[in-house]
């Protein structure tokens, strides 16, 4: 054999030509000894060995697989419908990268724009289906693979290509995860990787490779986009240039292009179909920092996810988590070596059929498991995927958001106000689920739910409508003050923005009897779960007249008391006229009650002002003041002020005003020894 | 090695020529590898302050689950994080616990949340005393010791001093990343 060898340095035509011959001549002999050899033996059943012995074997140019394969119609049909979920996934891909910002404050917000806006939408929904029908699809290729025996020699080279396909599938999941940056990619990737740190030898370095620092960052973020939109991409386009020629020889050979053309558009539909009913998610903006209890693993790895909950750490983890996935993939990497089909006739054939069925079967079975573990956690309140959120933990949410946001109007917005306010829109969208999703007589079935069911129900059980609506006014109001936030403009529109989400939080606490005033310092929520009694919800309207100090009504029939005509007598009444007010006004304390009412108060008072200016004249030689006059008209200007005053601040500081024109003689006038201002000492 | 599909010879020659420029390809790759990979963590962390003690000691204040010997409540700290070539600072719960009576620093004991299995964040139960961890069902005691399910060790514990600041006792907590999946306790650096 060897002296037939050709030399690679000569390029003598006619010397390749002889070889090739010979070599030709060769393979007839053995395949004419195989004939002779097969008719005494029972006909062969396998798909594989019927089409090796259909086919004439050429020599020098197509190799004896490809020929064999493309004889299968299906393993045509299933690549023709794998090529096409490829073709949606890198199309969408392509799309998705152009609008992505892999570092850690921005990938978020990015992939937040786009899911903001419907083409973005579909083309995420496209992105994340297609790859759902990618492991579908190769799940299926493989299966069939093994059924018809497509595993053996010299098949080989497809069935390890298979599995290469599989893989990377998984890989490009698994890189793909992380990049929206949620709280599910970010939670999830951190567990992964602990995971992969788990793995004797190489684990420990390949995380940290991965990583790029203490945990998940822009470093990570960066590496996860480029092995998934460079590395993994060209590792596939390896892959597929084979792949590729079998598909096109498959169709040029067996199946009529109709065929094909069918199986690409239902494909397309099914992917158009899966990502209209189920589009591709995007929770809130993810925090390590932050407790994430629904982390859950992409659907495909709910077996293992669910075999982690059962296994004990230690050895048998790492069984479950390494041992038993590498070794199954070292089953099927060596499978063409376990079975020749040149070999005896197949033994394994029916065993590795059904060991197939029953791994399928066991992995939707423990895959399934956790889903219904799920929905039946929490007392029926759902857990991962399932989770119905109670009031409470929103609340946190919420919380947690507006204190990085910062209450305070002199303090700057943080430079990721716009994730903030993304989560908090979305908050709010979910602030009104519980009210909508949760049936009048359902609701009594949840005891774990206080604020719904103290604060929206009425005593007999039913909801209250006015509290629901006010509820979702509320919401209504916060809602449109996140997405204001979102998409300000300026710091003047932030600034109103943050303002409308304070003030929905305050009008609602205040309403709940939520003992949390919402304040710029951080704090711990605390809710009053004790039964609200739900008042009349029709305030009675206030009129302006309502909020005045004095009662104009009740002037009606009142008169001043006679006005003494001494002078000291005068000025003491002033003084308690003034007391009594003040202690009307609360803003006083004095040691015995008022003796008039309001108004009759202020008639005295004001009648007692009436002969000031006169009363000047008796002791102008002891106490000439100038300023009398201008202390006079100032009084009683200040009189007819107060008249006028409103409860509260506003009544304060017109009686002040009065009290400081009357200090301004007293201050001066040696005998006085009372200021007004001392009765606020 | 690929299929042959022409002659021997010239399969050979496009088996090397791939080979080469495959090869070139992954060695500069690898070269991108071992350069970002680099020292990449922040080691040691110093302790963080966490409250003033009056605020701590106050039984009517946020901390007012402490006041009794067994209390716990999650409180947050800033964390500093190394990311590639830069550090980032980031709020982290941390669970803080009443161990015994008194103002010093070992009446108090801190747990990270972190689970020892998967590295998930731990919960505090409706007890407001033990943890369990919505990842994979492991249940912690008040104490963090491990009560059931796959963890292979509890919750590890943080350490807690009391230090100066502004001249006045703060309670400070140390953030530290343990190493997860291992019985043994051992921090990362």
């Amino acid at each position: 054999m060897v002296e037939t060898l050709p030399d690679p340095s000569a390029s003598d035509p006619e010397r390749i030509k002889q070889e090739l011959m010979a070599e030709a001549e060769r393979e007839l002999a053995r395949r004419a000894a195989e004939e002779s050899r097969k008719k005494s033996r029972p006909p062969a059943d396998s798909d594989a060995e019927t089409v090796l012995s259909g086919e004439t074997l050429r020599v020098g140019g197509t190799s004896v697989y490809r020929v064999m394969h493309p004889a299968s119609p299906v393993s045509a049909m299933v690549a023709s419908a794998l090529l096409a979920a490829l073709a949606m996934v890198a199309g969408s891909g392509i799309g998705l990268a152009l609008g992505f910002a892999p570092t850690a404050e921005d990938a978020y917000s990015s992939v937040g724009a786009m899911h903001d806006s419907a083409a973005g939408a579909a083309l995420r929904s496209i992105h994340y289906q297609g790859a759902n029908v990618l492991v579908y699809l190769s799940v299926v290729y493989v299966m069939h693979l093994i059924w018809s025996g497509f595993f053996r020699r010299p098949g080989h080279w497809i069935w390890w290509r298979a599995l290469a396909l599989c893989l990377l599938v998984l890989l490009f999941g698994a890189t793909g995860q992380l990049l929206p940056m949620d709280q599910n990619a970010v939670h999830g990737t951190h567990i992964r990787l602990g995971y992969l740190a788990d793995v004797p030898v190489a684990g420990e370095a390949l995380r940290s490779a991965l990583l790029g620092g203490d945990e998940i960052g822009t470093a990570t973020v960066a590496r996860f986009y480029a092995l998934h939109a460079i590395v993994l991409p060209a590792l596939g386009l390896v892959l597929l240039r084979r792949f590729w020629r079998d598909a096109r020889q498959a169709q040029a050979s067996r199946a009529s292009l109709l065929a094909h053309g069918l199986v690409i558009g239902l494909t397309v539909l099914l992917v158009l179909f899966l990502g209209s009913v189920s589009p591709a998610p995007l929770g809130l903006s993810g925090d390590l920092g932050e407790p994430f209890e629904d982390a859950r693993p992409e659907w495909y790895a709910l077996p293992l996810y669910q075999l982690l909950k059962w296994l004990p750490a230690g050895v048998m983890q790492l069984l479950g988590l390494v041992v038993l996935p590498l070794g199954a993939a070292a089953f099927l990497m060596v499978l063409p070596w376990l079975e020749r089909v040149s070999a005896e006739p197949a033994r394994l054939r029916w065993p590795l059929r059904l060991l197939s069925v029953a791994v399928l079967a066991l992995c939707v079975g423990l895959g399934v498991w956790p889903l219904i573990e799920d929905v039946r956690a929490n007392e029926g309140q759902g857990a991962g995927l399932f989770a119905r959120h109670d009031v409470e933990h929103l609340m946190e949410a919420l919380k947690r958001r507006n204190d990085a946001l910062g209450h305070s109007r002199h303090e700057g917005l943080p430079d990721d106000a716009h994730r903030h306010a993304r989560d908090i829109w979305q908050l709010a969208q979910q602030l009104r689920e519980p009210l909508r999703r949760v049936p009048a007589d359902e609701r009594a079935k949840y005891p774990e739910r206080p604020i719904l069911v103290d604060y929206n129900l009425q005593p007999d059980g039913r909801l209250d409508d006015v509290r629901a609506r006010r509820w979702r006014e509320w919401v209504d109001a916060m809602e449109a003050g996140a997405r204001r936030l979102y998409a300000a403009n300026s710091d003047a529109d932030q600034r109103k923005a943050r303002e409308e989400i304070r003030k929905a939080c305050v009008n609602c606490h205040d309403s709940y009897d939520v003992n949390d005033p919402v304040n710029p310092e951080p704090r711990r929520v605390v809710f009053v779960t004790r039964t609200v009694e739900v008042k009349p919800e029709v305030k009675p309207e206030v009129k302006p007249e309502a909020l005045l100090f004095f009662d104009e009504a009740k002037f009606k029939g009142l008169k001043a008391a006679e006005v003494p005509g001494k002078t000291s007598t005068l000025m003491k009444r002033m003084k308690t006229c003034c007391v009594e007010l003040l202690q009307y006004a609360e803003l006083l304390k004095a040691d015995k009650p008022p003796t008039r009412s309001i108004e009759q108060a202020f008639l005295d008072l004001q009648a007692c002002s009436a002969p000031l200016p006169v009363i000047h004249d008796q002791f102008k030689k002891t106490f000439p003041y100038p300023g009398w006059k201008q202390a006079c008209d100032d009084t009683d200007l200040a009189l007819r002020e107060l008249l006028k005053a409103r409860r509260g601040d506003d009544f304060k500081a017109r009686i002040l005003k009065l009290g400081r024109a009357c200090d301004t003689c007293h201050e001066l006038n040696e005998e006085v020894d009372f200021r007004f201002s001392d009765l606020f000492k | 090695m690929a299929e042959p599909t022409q002659t021997p010879d010239a399969a050979r020659r496009e088996f090397v020529r791939a080979g080469l420029l495959g090869g070139i390809c992954a060695a500069c790759a690898a070269a991108g590898v071992l350069t970002l990979s680099a020292g990449a963590t922040s080691g040691e962390a110093e302790a963080v302050a966490v409250a003033p003690m009056e605020k701590v000691l106050d039984e009517l204040g946020p901390f007012a689950a402490l006041s009794v010997v067994g209390g716990a409540l999650p409180v947050e700290i800033t964390i500093a994080r190394r990311d590639g070539w830069r550090l980032r600072t980031r709020r982290q719960q941390v669970f803080l616990r009443r161990v015994k009576a008194g103002q010093t620093a070992d009446c108090f004991a801190a747990l990270s949340p972190i689970c020892p299995h998967a590295g998930c964040s731990v919960e505090m139960a409706g007890d407001k005393k033990s943890f369990h961890c919505p990842c994979h069902d492991a249940r912690f005691a008040a104490d963090g010791s491990l009560a059931e399910g796959p963890s292979p060790r509890g919750l590890d514990a943080l350490e807690v001093s009391i230090a100066a600041r502004d001249d006045k006792p703060w309670l400070f907590i140390k953030w530290q990343d343990f190493v997860i999946g291992k019985a043994e306790r051992k921090a990362r650096s």
